[in-house]
């Protein structure tokens, strides 16, 4: 089973925002959803300023934090690796825009629903390369398999020694001369999602299944007493 | 010879507590469908929908209707309600630790307790402190455009910490209520506003009495007038 990922040269990117305007044209998104952005970043002090392009999406993260706290399951992570969003089953209630560490989910006011960079699935399951893939003017975008070795992918990341964002999909050549402290941090699960899902909802259960077990018992007891009274 | 009959709630109090609880159950039965996915799967996304508006509307009662009610209808025995759960003595604590054997039906001896024994004290400032935690919690969530996102990610946890306590609560409330062989002639108090006067001495002594002086007080000066 494949497992895709992706790699961004930030060597290459030149911001051109071409990515951006093809995922929306390929998704037809409303203007203010992106699933691909582009951020401009300066860093240093005048005059020895620098500056360049960091582009963030969805870093189909190994253990997404916006799948466990689904309520209906529209959220999940596919057997090869990517991340979707069943648009049907989506209610809208946005807990996995909450959960998200990457900020990489949009809601769809229109249609009251959450969508995200779904790696083109579509588009890959006959063969083809995701939309901004094939927009990037730049080849700053290289998209594959990294279970092959032999991929485009696989060996991009060898040759141009890429940085992995750890725990996700996603591999960054960081920009010449400066460190990786531009790139997306590293994958960390919220402390909110966890505590919400780990701690709350298994002691919430507890409280309610002791509440309802004490209940019963008091019944049980307070019936027994009551027969033994009529004897 | 009718049985004789105190008065406990007036009708302002009783439609206060109705609207909380009702509105607070829908609550407990739609929101618990939108975190659990079992139950939610039960339901499925269309049903969820529906129960997800449902929530959104019963946040407008929840928040307003019992407080409009109990302020406009009622305000003074309100502020006794208040006095009284804020004003804890050492029977209530005794009453607090002897009151497990009494909820399970064990013989117990339980001290005198005034209009609100110390569990309905109890349950008074738990569900006084839960619903506005509910109450700010929710409406984070529902205007979560205009507030910063980290607010909205540790609203949910607390939310939903917040209705699973107050779920666990209302179980023994409700059981406490109709169930409990001792203490279910109290439903009388909120549905027709009396009880008897032999529940009213057995239950709440203290209460009982200061109703009898108070009674006699009336009726003295309802003569020297």
């Amino acid at each position: 089973m494949a497992r895709f990922g992706m790699l961004v040269d930030l060597t290459r990117c030149i911001g051109c925002y071409g990515c951006t305007v093809a995922c929306q044209a390929r998704w037809d998104l409303l203007p203010q959803v992106q699933f691909t952005k582009v951020h401009r970043y300066e860093v240093g002090t005048f005059p020895r300023v620098k500056g360049g392009v960091v582009t963030t999406q969805c870093m189909h993260c190994d253990d997404p934090p916006c799948a466990r706290v689904c309520p209906t399951g529209a959220t999940r992570k596919r057997a090869d690796g990517i991340v979707v969003v069943d648009e049907q089953e989506c209610i809208g209630c946005r807990y996995c825009q909450s959960a998200c560490p990457y900020d990489a989910r949009s809601f769809n006011p229109e249609r009251n629903i959450v969508q995200k960079c779904y790696f083109c699935y579509d588009f890959v399951e006959q063969g083809e390369k995701p939309a901004c893939v094939d927009t990037c003017m730049a080849g700053a975008r290289i998209f594959g398999d990294l279970e092959d070795k032999g991929s485009e992918l696989s060996r991009a990341i060898t040759a141009k020694k890429a940085v992995q964002i750890k725990g996700t999909s996603i591999f960054y050549v960081p920009p010449r001369n400066l460190d990786t402290s531009v790139l997306p941090a590293d994958f960390q699960e919220p402390g909110a999602v966890r505590i919400w899902q780990d701690i709350v909802h298994p002691a919430g259960k507890t409280v309610m299944g002791l509440a309802a077990g004490a209940v019963v018992a008091g019944l049980v007891v307070n019936t027994v007493n009551k027969s033994n009274n009529h004897k | 010879m009718p049985e004789e009959r105190v008065e406990r709630f007036n009708l302002a109090e009783r439609l206060g507590h109705w609207s909380h609880g009702i509105t607070f159950v829908v609550l407990l039965l739609t929101g618990s469908a939108l975190v659990f996915r079992g139950y939610a799967g039960l339901i499925g996304p269309e049903g969820l929908r529906l129960f997800r508006s449902l929530h959104h509307l019963m946040a407008y009662p929840f928040t307003f209707l019992t407080v409009i009610i109990l302020l406009l209808g009622t305000p003074r025995t309100v502020g006794q309600w208040f006095k009284e759960c804020l004003t804890w003595g050492r029977d209530d604590l005794r009453f607090i630790a002897a009151f497990p054997r009494e909820f399970f039906g064990l013989k117990v001896q339980l001290p005198e307790q005034g209009k609100f024994n110390a569990g309905e004290k109890l349950n008074s400032l738990l569900t006084i402190a839960g619903s506005i935690l509910m109450v700010v919690t929710g409406w984070i969530l529902l205007l979560r455009d205009s507030v910063a996102p980290a607010l909205v990610a540790w609203a949910l946890p607390l939310h939903s910490a917040g209705a699973l306590v107050m779920g666990g609560v209302i179980l023994g409330h409700i059981y406490l209520a109709l169930g409990h062989p001792n203490s279910r002639e109290s439903i009388n108090g909120m549905l027709s506003g009396k009880v008897s006067a032999r529940f009213a001495r057995e239950h709440h002594a203290r209460w009982y009495r200061e109703l009898q002086a108070g009674d006699f007080q009336g009726k003295k000066q309802q003569k020297i007038a």
